[in-house]
């Protein structure tokens, strides 16, 4: 075990949601995000010398982003475009690809276009369903 | 699969402007990387000035370069400096690159080059430059 470097991060999407998943890698990929914030509720009451809160559930959200290729983007944003939640799995490094979240996502896609610079792409995505960390 | 050799774009460069026959015949001497043999009165410099790669997941997605390319020419040489460089443009902007294992997603100049440079050894002689720098974007 080390710390380990993002230039191995992959991202595998089923397209069909299935469970047991049949992921496919997604390529042209630069980076991959997840934010496990968790909801807090307010219980702070009369009395109290400070705000006090406690933990609701943990979101799963996050961003993907990369570059255009019009051999790859067009499948992502096919599966954009269909409007059905994907199973997602999202690995830090392939070297140690035992290592990863995954769940189903439901994806947003974006481009950006830019006369100075390389056409790239990203997604928004958030769960549709449970997510799990694996080991 | 190890990605294409960078130096395949440098050398498409040079093979692009080095064919041209109408450049050839205002830049006579040749196209030269970096520095023309001792002697040259006539010819065109290419340089790398500054590069970064793009990298994704899978690998290098992208390579970015900035090139100098310019004609130089001695003042003695009597040769037509504002020629060579306009064909020099016309041989690279917005045109595709042919580079093994490459495709051009850009080609085009950021910015124009015009210099008188004295020269070290003889303060009579002048040398002219002129081109630009061209980014080169190529997608592998």
């Amino acid at each position: 075990m080390a710390r380990i470097h993002g230039k191995r991060g992959q991202v595998y999407i089923d397209a069909t949601g299935g469970s047991p998943s049949a992921p496919n890698l997604v390529a042209d990929l630069m980076t991959w995000t997840l934010d496990m914030a968790t909801e807090r509720a307010d219980v702070t009451c009369f009395g109290d010398t400070n705000k006090q809160r406690v933990s609701g559930l943990p979101d799963f959200s996050g961003t993907l982003a990369g570059a255009w290729n019009s051999a790859s983007t067009p499948t992502l944003f096919g599966v954009v475009l269909a409007g059905e939640p994907v199973t997602m799995k999202l690995i830090p490094s392939s070297a140690e690809p035992t290592y990863y979240f995954q769940g189903l996502a439901n994806l947003d896609g974006s481009i950006n276009v830019n006369v100075n610079g390389a056409v790239t792409i990203g997604a928004k995505w958030d769960a549709g369903g449970n997510w799990d960390m694996n080991p | 699969m190890p990605p294409p050799d960078s130096s395949g774009i440098d050398a498409a460069i040079v093979s692009l402007i080095g064919s041209d026959v109408t450049l050839l015949a205002l830049c006579p001497n040749g196209v030269y990387v970096d520095e023309a043999p001792e002697g040259m009165t006539r010819f065109v410099i290419v340089s790398l000035v500054d590069e970064e790669d793009m990298q994704g997941f899978d690998g290098r997605l992208a390579e970015d370069a900035l090139f100098l390319v310019e004609a130089r020419m001695r003042s003695s040489a009597n040769g037509d400096i504002r020629s060579a460089a306009a064909r020099i443009d016309v041989l690279l902007e917005g045109q595709n690159l042919t580079a093994t294992g490459f495709t051009t997603m850009t080609m085009h100049r950021e910015r124009r080059i015009r210099l008188t440079e004295i020269d070290d050894v003889d303060e009579k002689i002048r040398w002219y430059r002129r081109g630009g720098h061209y980014r080169v974007a190529m997608s592998t």
